[in-house]
Protein backbone atom coordinates (compact mmCIF):
# COMPACT_ATOMS: atom_id res chain seq x y z
CA UNK A 1 0.00 0.00 0.00
CA UNK A 2 3.01 2.45 0.79
CA UNK A 3 3.91 1.90 -3.00
CA UNK A 4 0.81 4.06 -3.86
CA UNK A 5 1.81 7.01 -2.13
CA UNK A 6 5.40 6.71 -3.46
CA UNK A 7 3.92 6.36 -6.60
CA UNK A 8 1.74 9.33 -5.97
CA UNK A 9 5.11 11.50 -4.44
CA UNK A 10 7.13 10.43 -7.84
CA UNK A 11 4.08 11.56 -9.99
CA UNK A 12 3.92 15.22 -8.24
CA UNK A 13 7.81 15.72 -8.29
CA UNK A 14 7.37 14.91 -11.91
CA UNK A 15 4.69 17.50 -12.65
CA UNK A 16 6.16 19.83 -10.40
CA UNK A 17 9.78 19.53 -12.79
CA UNK A 18 7.81 19.83 -15.79
CA UNK A 19 6.55 22.95 -14.39
CA UNK A 20 10.20 24.74 -13.07
CA UNK A 21 10.88 23.72 -16.87
CA UNK A 22 8.52 25.74 -18.27
CA UNK A 23 8.80 28.55 -15.64
CA UNK A 24 12.23 28.65 -16.04
CA UNK A 25 12.06 29.22 -20.14
CA UNK A 26 9.38 32.09 -18.94
CA UNK A 27 11.63 33.52 -15.85
CA UNK A 28 14.31 33.29 -19.09
CA UNK A 29 12.01 35.67 -21.50
CA UNK A 30 12.23 38.29 -18.58
CA UNK A 31 15.89 38.41 -18.36
CA UNK A 32 17.99 41.15 -19.74
CA UNK A 33 20.30 38.69 -21.74
CA UNK A 34 18.55 35.74 -21.88
CA UNK A 35 19.78 32.27 -22.44
CA UNK A 36 19.55 30.82 -26.00
CA UNK A 37 17.17 27.96 -26.68
CA UNK A 38 20.27 26.15 -27.70
CA UNK A 39 23.38 26.53 -25.11
CA UNK A 40 26.31 28.09 -26.37
CA UNK A 41 29.64 28.46 -24.09
CA UNK A 42 30.01 31.77 -22.45
CA UNK A 43 31.98 34.26 -23.53
CA UNK A 44 30.77 34.34 -27.38
CA UNK A 45 30.34 31.29 -29.67
CA UNK A 46 32.82 29.11 -31.69
CA UNK A 47 32.28 30.24 -35.17
CA UNK A 48 30.61 28.69 -37.77
CA UNK A 49 33.48 26.60 -39.41
CA UNK A 50 34.38 25.31 -36.02
CA UNK A 51 30.67 24.18 -34.91
CA UNK A 52 30.63 22.01 -37.40
CA UNK A 53 33.16 20.05 -35.92
CA UNK A 54 31.51 20.41 -32.52
CA UNK A 55 29.70 17.26 -32.14
CA UNK A 56 26.27 17.73 -29.95
CA UNK A 57 28.12 15.67 -26.80
CA UNK A 58 31.58 16.30 -26.79
CA UNK A 59 34.51 14.35 -26.44
CA UNK A 60 35.91 13.68 -23.48
CA UNK A 61 39.31 13.97 -22.56
CA UNK A 62 41.31 11.97 -20.56
CA UNK A 63 42.87 13.07 -17.12
CA UNK A 64 46.60 11.59 -17.75
CA UNK A 65 46.50 13.85 -20.78
CA UNK A 66 47.29 16.65 -18.03
CA UNK A 67 50.52 18.10 -17.06
CA UNK A 68 51.44 19.61 -13.91
CA UNK A 69 53.09 23.40 -13.20
CA UNK A 70 57.03 21.88 -12.95
CA UNK A 71 56.60 20.30 -16.48
CA UNK A 72 54.62 22.93 -17.83
CA UNK A 73 57.64 25.27 -16.68
CA UNK A 74 60.44 22.75 -18.13
CA UNK A 75 58.48 22.60 -21.56
CA UNK A 76 57.61 26.59 -21.75
CA UNK A 77 61.50 27.65 -21.14
CA UNK A 78 62.91 24.76 -23.84
CA UNK A 79 60.52 25.63 -25.86
CA UNK A 80 59.89 22.05 -26.16
CA UNK A 81 56.01 22.19 -26.71
CA UNK A 82 53.48 24.99 -27.94
CA UNK A 83 51.73 26.50 -25.33
CA UNK A 84 48.34 27.13 -26.41
CA UNK A 85 46.46 29.51 -23.87
CA UNK A 86 42.15 29.31 -24.59
CA UNK A 87 41.45 32.29 -22.07
CA UNK A 88 39.82 35.34 -24.07
CA UNK A 89 42.04 37.56 -25.94
CA UNK A 90 41.97 40.01 -23.57
CA UNK A 91 42.95 38.06 -20.62
CA UNK A 92 45.76 36.62 -22.55
CA UNK A 93 47.27 40.28 -23.28
CA UNK A 94 46.98 41.10 -19.40
CA UNK A 95 49.52 38.40 -19.21
CA UNK A 96 49.94 34.69 -20.42
CA UNK A 97 53.17 32.26 -19.67
CA UNK A 98 56.14 33.08 -21.68
CA UNK A 99 56.02 32.37 -25.37
CA UNK A 100 52.25 30.63 -25.27
CA UNK A 101 50.33 31.75 -28.56
CA UNK A 102 46.21 32.81 -27.61
CA UNK A 103 43.37 30.36 -29.01
CA UNK A 104 40.45 31.81 -27.18
CA UNK A 105 37.70 29.11 -27.21
CA UNK A 106 35.54 32.34 -27.77
CA UNK A 107 36.76 33.04 -31.17
CA UNK A 108 38.56 29.72 -32.03
CA UNK A 109 37.89 30.06 -35.84
CA UNK A 110 39.71 33.35 -36.60
CA UNK A 111 42.64 32.54 -34.41
CA UNK A 112 42.96 29.16 -35.54
CA UNK A 113 43.40 30.57 -38.90
CA UNK A 114 45.67 33.53 -38.08
CA UNK A 115 47.79 30.79 -36.17
CA UNK A 116 47.78 27.78 -38.61
CA UNK A 117 51.36 27.97 -39.92
CA UNK A 118 52.22 28.10 -36.21
CA UNK A 119 50.43 24.93 -35.41
CA UNK A 120 50.91 23.38 -38.47
CA UNK A 121 54.63 23.13 -37.68
CA UNK A 122 53.93 21.59 -34.50
CA UNK A 123 51.73 19.07 -35.42
CA UNK A 124 53.53 16.31 -34.46
CA UNK A 125 54.50 17.79 -30.87
CA UNK A 126 52.99 18.10 -27.82
CA UNK A 127 50.49 21.31 -27.65
CA UNK A 128 49.75 22.11 -23.97
CA UNK A 129 46.62 24.17 -23.90
CA UNK A 130 45.90 25.74 -20.42
CA UNK A 131 42.33 28.71 -19.06
CA UNK A 132 41.89 30.43 -16.03
CA UNK A 133 42.34 27.36 -13.67
CA UNK A 134 41.02 23.42 -13.02
CA UNK A 135 37.09 24.69 -12.94
CA UNK A 136 36.95 26.60 -16.20
CA UNK A 137 36.16 24.37 -19.59
CA UNK A 138 38.10 26.71 -22.43
CA UNK A 139 41.41 24.53 -22.25
CA UNK A 140 38.95 21.06 -22.67
CA UNK A 141 37.15 22.61 -25.19
CA UNK A 142 39.88 24.04 -27.00
CA UNK A 143 42.01 20.87 -26.73
CA UNK A 144 39.03 18.62 -28.22
CA UNK A 145 38.39 21.28 -31.22
CA UNK A 146 42.32 20.57 -32.07
CA UNK A 147 42.49 16.79 -31.50
CA UNK A 148 39.52 16.68 -34.00
CA UNK A 149 41.77 18.92 -36.38
CA UNK A 150 44.21 16.38 -36.34
CA UNK A 151 46.93 17.23 -33.57
CA UNK A 152 47.75 14.15 -31.49
CA UNK A 153 49.59 15.03 -29.03
CA UNK A 154 47.38 17.96 -27.11
CA UNK A 155 47.29 18.00 -23.03
CA UNK A 156 46.39 20.20 -20.88
CA UNK A 157 47.65 22.61 -18.09
CA UNK A 158 44.55 22.36 -15.93
CA UNK A 159 45.54 23.75 -13.13
CA UNK A 160 46.21 27.04 -15.59
CA UNK A 161 47.15 30.80 -15.56
CA UNK A 162 45.96 31.49 -11.56
CA UNK A 163 48.52 28.45 -10.34
CA UNK A 164 51.22 29.48 -12.48
CA UNK A 165 50.68 33.32 -11.52
CA UNK A 166 50.54 32.03 -7.74
CA UNK A 167 53.81 30.61 -8.23
CA UNK A 168 55.43 33.84 -9.30
CA UNK A 169 56.67 32.11 -12.69
CA UNK A 170 58.01 34.85 -15.45
CA UNK A 171 54.85 35.85 -17.08
CA UNK A 172 54.34 37.67 -20.46
CA UNK A 173 52.41 40.93 -21.34
CA UNK A 174 51.00 41.67 -24.49
CA UNK B 1 18.37 4.15 25.34
CA UNK B 2 14.88 4.34 26.59
CA UNK B 3 11.97 4.72 23.77
CA UNK B 4 10.93 8.44 25.21
CA UNK B 5 14.68 10.42 24.82
CA UNK B 6 15.27 8.29 21.31
CA UNK B 7 11.92 9.40 20.59
CA UNK B 8 12.81 12.88 21.36
CA UNK B 9 16.23 12.57 19.55
CA UNK B 10 14.47 11.26 16.18
CA UNK B 11 12.45 14.31 16.37
CA UNK B 12 14.89 16.78 16.89
CA UNK B 13 16.77 14.50 13.98
CA UNK B 14 13.80 14.73 11.63
CA UNK B 15 13.71 18.78 12.57
CA UNK B 16 16.97 19.53 11.82
CA UNK B 17 17.09 17.17 9.13
CA UNK B 18 14.66 19.10 7.44
CA UNK B 19 16.19 22.67 7.54
CA UNK B 20 19.38 21.75 6.43
CA UNK B 21 18.15 20.21 3.46
CA UNK B 22 15.65 23.02 2.60
CA UNK B 23 18.02 25.28 3.38
CA UNK B 24 20.80 23.88 1.32
CA UNK B 25 18.49 23.39 -1.81
CA UNK B 26 16.89 26.76 -1.48
CA UNK B 27 20.65 28.31 -0.64
CA UNK B 28 22.24 26.55 -4.06
CA UNK B 29 19.08 27.58 -6.10
CA UNK B 30 19.18 30.74 -5.45
CA UNK B 31 22.90 30.95 -6.42
CA UNK B 32 22.23 29.41 -9.95
CA UNK B 33 19.23 31.55 -10.55
CA UNK B 34 21.77 34.69 -10.52
CA UNK B 35 23.65 32.98 -13.28
CA UNK B 36 22.16 30.51 -15.42
CA UNK B 37 25.12 30.75 -18.08
CA UNK B 38 27.66 29.84 -15.70
CA UNK B 39 25.59 26.59 -14.20
CA UNK B 40 24.90 26.38 -18.34
CA UNK B 41 28.71 25.89 -18.73
CA UNK B 42 29.14 23.45 -15.38
CA UNK B 43 26.47 20.97 -16.83
CA UNK B 44 28.24 21.59 -20.08
CA UNK B 45 31.68 20.28 -18.50
CA UNK B 46 29.81 16.57 -17.75
CA UNK B 47 29.75 15.93 -20.96
CA UNK B 48 27.02 13.84 -20.90
CA UNK B 49 24.14 15.83 -22.19
CA UNK B 50 23.73 16.86 -25.76
CA UNK B 51 23.71 21.05 -25.86
CA UNK B 52 20.09 21.18 -27.47
CA UNK B 53 18.73 20.28 -23.76
CA UNK B 54 22.00 22.29 -21.55
CA UNK B 55 19.87 25.80 -21.31
CA UNK B 56 16.39 24.35 -20.65
CA UNK B 57 17.72 22.42 -17.66
CA UNK B 58 20.20 25.48 -16.07
CA UNK B 59 16.87 27.54 -16.72
CA UNK B 60 14.59 25.13 -14.75
CA UNK B 61 16.66 22.86 -12.77
CA UNK B 62 17.46 25.65 -10.01
CA UNK B 63 13.33 26.69 -10.08
CA UNK B 64 12.61 22.65 -9.26
CA UNK B 65 15.46 22.67 -6.16
CA UNK B 66 13.88 26.38 -5.25
CA UNK B 67 10.33 24.80 -5.12
CA UNK B 68 11.75 21.44 -3.48
CA UNK B 69 13.87 23.35 -0.92
CA UNK B 70 10.78 25.79 0.29
CA UNK B 71 8.28 22.40 0.15
CA UNK B 72 10.52 20.86 2.60
CA UNK B 73 11.14 23.52 4.74
CA UNK B 74 7.27 24.68 4.92
CA UNK B 75 6.00 21.20 5.36
CA UNK B 76 3.20 22.23 2.26
CA UNK B 77 3.19 19.21 -0.04
CA UNK B 78 6.44 17.57 1.84
CA UNK B 79 6.78 14.03 0.40
CA UNK B 80 6.78 15.84 -3.13
CA UNK B 81 9.77 17.68 -2.28
CA UNK B 82 11.81 15.35 -0.41
CA UNK B 83 11.38 12.88 -3.55
CA UNK B 84 12.37 15.68 -6.01
CA UNK B 85 15.36 16.26 -3.83
CA UNK B 86 16.02 12.99 -3.62
CA UNK B 87 15.89 12.45 -7.53
CA UNK B 88 17.76 15.75 -7.70
CA UNK B 89 20.46 13.90 -5.69
CA UNK B 90 20.59 10.35 -7.28
CA UNK B 91 21.10 12.31 -10.74
CA UNK B 92 23.92 14.49 -8.56
CA UNK B 93 25.80 11.56 -7.76
CA UNK B 94 25.52 9.59 -10.95
CA UNK B 95 26.61 12.85 -12.86
CA UNK B 96 29.74 13.14 -10.55
CA UNK B 97 30.52 9.23 -10.30
CA UNK B 98 30.31 9.46 -14.59
CA UNK B 99 32.82 13.13 -14.39
CA UNK B 100 35.53 10.87 -11.91
CA UNK B 101 35.01 7.42 -13.86
CA UNK B 102 36.14 10.07 -17.22
CA UNK B 103 38.93 11.77 -15.51
CA UNK B 104 36.96 15.06 -15.88
CA UNK B 105 38.97 17.55 -12.87
CA UNK B 106 35.37 19.85 -13.07
CA UNK B 107 33.96 22.38 -10.96
CA UNK B 108 30.11 20.45 -10.06
CA UNK B 109 28.56 24.00 -9.95
CA UNK B 110 26.09 22.78 -7.47
CA UNK B 111 26.76 26.45 -5.53
CA UNK B 112 27.21 28.59 -8.57
CA UNK B 113 30.54 28.18 -10.41
CA UNK B 114 33.60 28.69 -8.42
CA UNK B 115 32.36 27.82 -5.16
CA UNK B 116 34.73 26.44 -2.88
CA UNK B 117 31.90 23.92 -1.41
CA UNK B 118 32.62 22.39 -5.08
CA UNK B 119 36.47 22.31 -5.10
CA UNK B 120 37.02 18.61 -4.42
CA UNK B 121 34.80 16.13 -6.29
CA UNK B 122 35.46 13.82 -3.49
CA UNK B 123 33.97 16.40 -0.84
CA UNK B 124 31.23 16.68 -3.40
CA UNK B 125 30.11 13.16 -3.68
CA UNK B 126 30.43 12.57 -0.06
CA UNK B 127 27.95 15.51 0.82
CA UNK B 128 25.48 14.74 -2.17
CA UNK B 129 25.65 10.93 -0.47
CA UNK B 130 25.03 12.05 3.18
CA UNK B 131 21.97 14.48 1.69
CA UNK B 132 20.78 11.86 -0.21
CA UNK B 133 20.68 9.68 3.26
CA UNK B 134 19.20 12.45 4.79
CA UNK B 135 16.16 12.90 2.63
CA UNK B 136 15.95 8.98 2.15
CA UNK B 137 15.15 8.73 5.94
CA UNK B 138 13.41 12.16 6.33
CA UNK B 139 10.83 10.59 3.63
CA UNK B 140 11.02 6.93 5.07
CA UNK B 141 9.83 9.05 8.67
CA UNK B 142 7.33 10.72 6.97
CA UNK B 143 5.45 7.56 4.52
CA UNK B 144 5.85 4.99 7.65
CA UNK B 145 3.15 7.18 9.43
CA UNK B 146 0.84 6.78 6.80
CA UNK B 147 -2.00 4.61 6.54
CA UNK B 148 -1.17 1.33 4.95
Amino acid sequence: MLGKYVLQDIIGACLLLTGCLIGGLAVNELRCVPLAWVYSPSEGHLSQNTRGLNPSTPVSFAADEGIDRDEMQKLSLNHGALVVDARPEKQYELGHIPSAVSLPRNDFDKHYQALQSILQSHRDQPVIVYCGNFRCPDSQIVAVELQKLGYQHVRLFRAGWDDWQMAGLPEEKQ
Amino acid sequence: MNAEPRNRFQAWGYWAGRLVLGIVFIYAAILKIASPQEFADSIAAYQILPFTVIDLLALGLPLFELACGLLVLSGFFFRTGVVGIIGLLAVFVGASITAQLKGLSIDCGCFGAHSWLDSNPWMVLIRDGLLLGLAVFLYDRHIRKLPS
